[in-house]
């Protein structure tokens, strides 16, 4: 038999439970929704609220909230690639990349179906909301103190779910033994360590920048297309010159990749002003 | 006094297998050896040269291992899954299958897990799940139902066999080596048959079989998610998990169906076994069938109505383009002909329900497959789409875990028996 006395604490505290459960729910599940929500907008905007959060984190002077020790970004001027693919090999031979893989990958868009109409280099997006880190069973797959997502090569089991979870392709396996002894270089940790049955991509040089050197896509660049800076610092470099991003991003029009996906990219797109002429493909009848 | 005579005289048929055992036995078992070795030389293979072996690359990076895994872990739903709900429900008819459908649950799970571990990059490192595992990711949601449908299936299976052991202890174990007789006098657990062990015994079978239901739909539900929870085309889908639970109970009915038909063939068990226990088991079929073919319509009538084009691009692929053959065979096979041959009373036999049974078993292989290889193989990015064929060291593997499962199975039927006895004399 059950008192009535115990029924009602038993009621009672099932509500208690209740709230604070959801409470914490509610917290986990749109936590990172909220802290962009209540930023000052510059200017009135109506209507898109993807548009909204994209635009005030450029356009204001980058009151960017300082959750990491520096916030890495890359910039790729799409008016400037022509497609040539020196920063994949650059960054193949720089590191060693294993047999089948381009870590910065050369995509050519087509608006339309007839012409093509720029090319688009595809180095790890470097997700703040990143859905490899998610779905990683055994945490190989970390945001490291600038919020760069890292793998962990001794910790990853193979199971090749991130590849499944990330949306652009950045995410190669290496299926065979690597073609150099799989050593650690620690000059180039852990970027050059490509051990067998492991998930490796891009990770932006992140030893490199904080030691102050730029990476090989970007040096390789001939077209000195790509940008790599500190949004803290407000500042980016292409290895020739070196450019203030607020200033850069709002004389241009900037996009990031699937945007609409919520995964947040550390890579921005400086939108190409005109096609380019030079490989439009025939009409086919 | 006749009553007993034919009680005796079943009960002889039904331990005959774990005395006694044929030449055609021995070679049977030796196919199964050889394909098993097959299968183990291959993953050996593998292991030394990497999973460059496999047809599997960047673009298709999952394959055949993850379609026999998802297949694997839908026959495991067979089982347990079915004798719960007849036990549940208090079916009388059940008691002569429930121990076959137990038994395929715990073997194909076990098998299901190994094609996991085949599949990793560096399968050494399984562990690692347990001291690094996040609980935020789907494959750790797995690793935990999985690991509780197993423990859970196993006790199932125990539970009700322990009377059974107990009559083999006091009725073969003269007859069988020591080995046997050791094995039945330990896992017996001292079971006399007095009335305050049965109570205890009927009382834990019902607590488990109300909670093995749940285990189960949560099983294949998860196993869903891993797809589900991507960003995929043909995967991101909410349809997934009670799809894949209703393909599992499909595809589970007609493994049990299959193994009936051969335990009743090759052990002489006509007299448990009847065209009854076919008959209704079909009809579960037929509905599957039919609830599963209503699952598939709404699922792709969604994805093409709207006609976004990634959508279209893959259902032409499956409807039009390089996976058709799969997806029309899947079609044929597990819901035309199995639907045909249960439908009408002149194919409703033995043959055409087992017939139907194998038809959709092998439907819902590719159905699994075409669900994993043709959305990897299209990225999200704009490119070119991925090839996948598998390779010999594939085929060999799941050959080998095929036969690895089959012989599971039968060297279980040599050691117990596949009825439960008495559950079977308890019948009333």
């Amino acid at each position: 038999m059950v008192s009535r006395r115990r029924y009602i604490k038993t009621l009672i505290s099932l509500f208690l439970g209740g709230i604070i459960g959801y409470h914490y729910l509610y917290r986990f599940l749109l936590g990172k929704s909220k802290v962009v929500a209540d930023k000052k907008l510059p200017f009135p905007v109506s209507g898109d609220f993807k548009f909204e959060i994209f635009s005030t984190a450029m356009a204001q002077p980058l009151q960017v909230k300082r959750k990491w020790k520096r916030h890495w970004v890359m910039i790729i001027d799409l008016e400037r690639c022509d497609g040539c693919a020196l920063c994949t090999a650059s960054c193949n031979i720089e590191h060693g990349v294993p047999n089948g893989q381009t870590w910065i990958k050369i995509y050519v868009i087509k608006e339309t179906p007839l012409r093509v109409t720029y090319f688009l280099p595809r180095p790890c997006m470097q997700c703040e909301n990143a859905p490899c880190v998610k779905v990683c069973p055994v945490g190989a797959n970390y945001y490291n103190e600038d919020g760069v997502v890292m793998i962990d090569k001794d910790r990853c089991i193979g199971c090749r779910l991130c590849m499944a979870a990330c949306p652009y392709g950045a995410r190669y396996f290496n299926w065979e033994n690597p073609s150099f002894p799989a050593e650690r270089n620690e000059e180039h940790y852990p970027e050059s360590y490509h051990p067998r049955g492991v998930v490796e991509k891009c990770m932006f040089c992140v030893m490199e920048l904080n030691k102050g050197k730029l990476p090989p896509c970007v040096l390789g660049c001939k077209m000195r297309a790509l940008y790599m800076g500190d949004l803290y610092e407000d500042a980016a470099s292409n290895g020739v010159e070196t450019v203030k991003i607020s200033e850069l991003l709002s004389k241009r029009f900037s996009f990031r990749l699937f945007e609409e996906l919520g995964t947040e990219p550390r890579v921005i797109y400086l939108a190409p002003l005109k096609s380019k002429p030079s490989i439009t493909y025939p009409l086919k009848p | 006094m006749q009553e007993t005579e034919t009680a005796e005289r079943n009960l002889d048929v039904l331990f005959k297998p774990l005395t006694s055992t044929s030449k055609q036995f021995y070679l049977f078992i030796g196919l199964l050896i050889s394909f098993v070795l097959l299968g183990v030389f291959a993953w050996y293979i593998q292991l030394t040269h990497g999973l460059i072996v496999t047809g599997m690359r960047n673009t298709v990076f999952w394959g055949v291992y993850e379609t026999n895994f998802v297949f694997f872990i839908g026959i495991s739903h067979a089982g347990t899954l079915l004798s719960a709900i007849l036990r549940v429900t208090n079916t009388e008819w059940r008691r002569p299958v429930t121990r076959i459908a137990e038994a395929i649950t715990v073997f194909a799970l076990i098998f299901a897990v190994l094609q996991v571990i085949f599949s990793l990059g560096r399968p050494e490192r399984i562990f690692n799940v347990l001291f690094y595992g996040r609980i935020e990711s789907p494959l750790l949601w797995d690793f935990i139902s999985v690991t509780t449908y197993l423990v859970g299936s196993l006790t199932f299976l125990y539970l009700p066999l322990i009377p059974d052991i107990a009559l083999c202890r006091d009725k073969v174990a003269e007859k069988t080596g020591f080995l046997k007789r050791k094995l039945y006098r330990v896992l017996s657990l001292n079971w006399r048959g007095v009335e305050e062990q049965r109570r205890s015994l009927e009382k834990a079978i019902g607590i488990m079989a109300i909670l093995i239901i749940p285990i189960a739909v949560s099983v294949h539900t998860v196993v869903s998610w891993v797809f589900s929870m991507t960003l995929r085309v043909g995967w991101h889908s909410s349809i997934f998990g009670p799809y894949f639970v209703v393909a599992a109970i499909f595809s589970g009915i007609a493994t049990l169906i299959i193994a009936m038909a051969i335990f009743r063939r090759v052990y002489h068990l006509e007299g448990f076994i009847k065209p009854l226990h076919f008959k209704y088991l079909g009809y579960l079929l037929l509905t599957l069938d039919l609830a599963y073919l209503y699952f598939t319509v709404s699922e792709y009538l969604t994805s093409v109505y709207g006609g976004i084009k990634a959508d279209i691009e893959l259902s032409r692929s499956l409807f039009l383009g390089e996976y058709a053959l799969p997806f029309y065979t899947m079609v044929l096979f597990g819901f035309v002909i199995p639907a045909v041959l249960i439908a009408f009373p002149k194919t409703r036999t033995i043959p055409g329900i087992v017939a139907a049974s194998l038809l959709v078993d092998i439907a819902l292989w590719i159905k699994r497959y075409i669900i994993v290889v043709p959305t990897i193989a299209r990225p999200l990015i704009p490119g070119a789409w991925g090839l996948y064929i598998p390779t010999w060291v594939e085929w060999s593997v799941t050959a080998g875990s095929i036969a690895g499962f089959i012989l599971a199975f039968t060297i279980f039927s040599k050691v117990f028996p596949v009825v439960s006895i008495w559950e079977v004399s308890e019948e009333g």
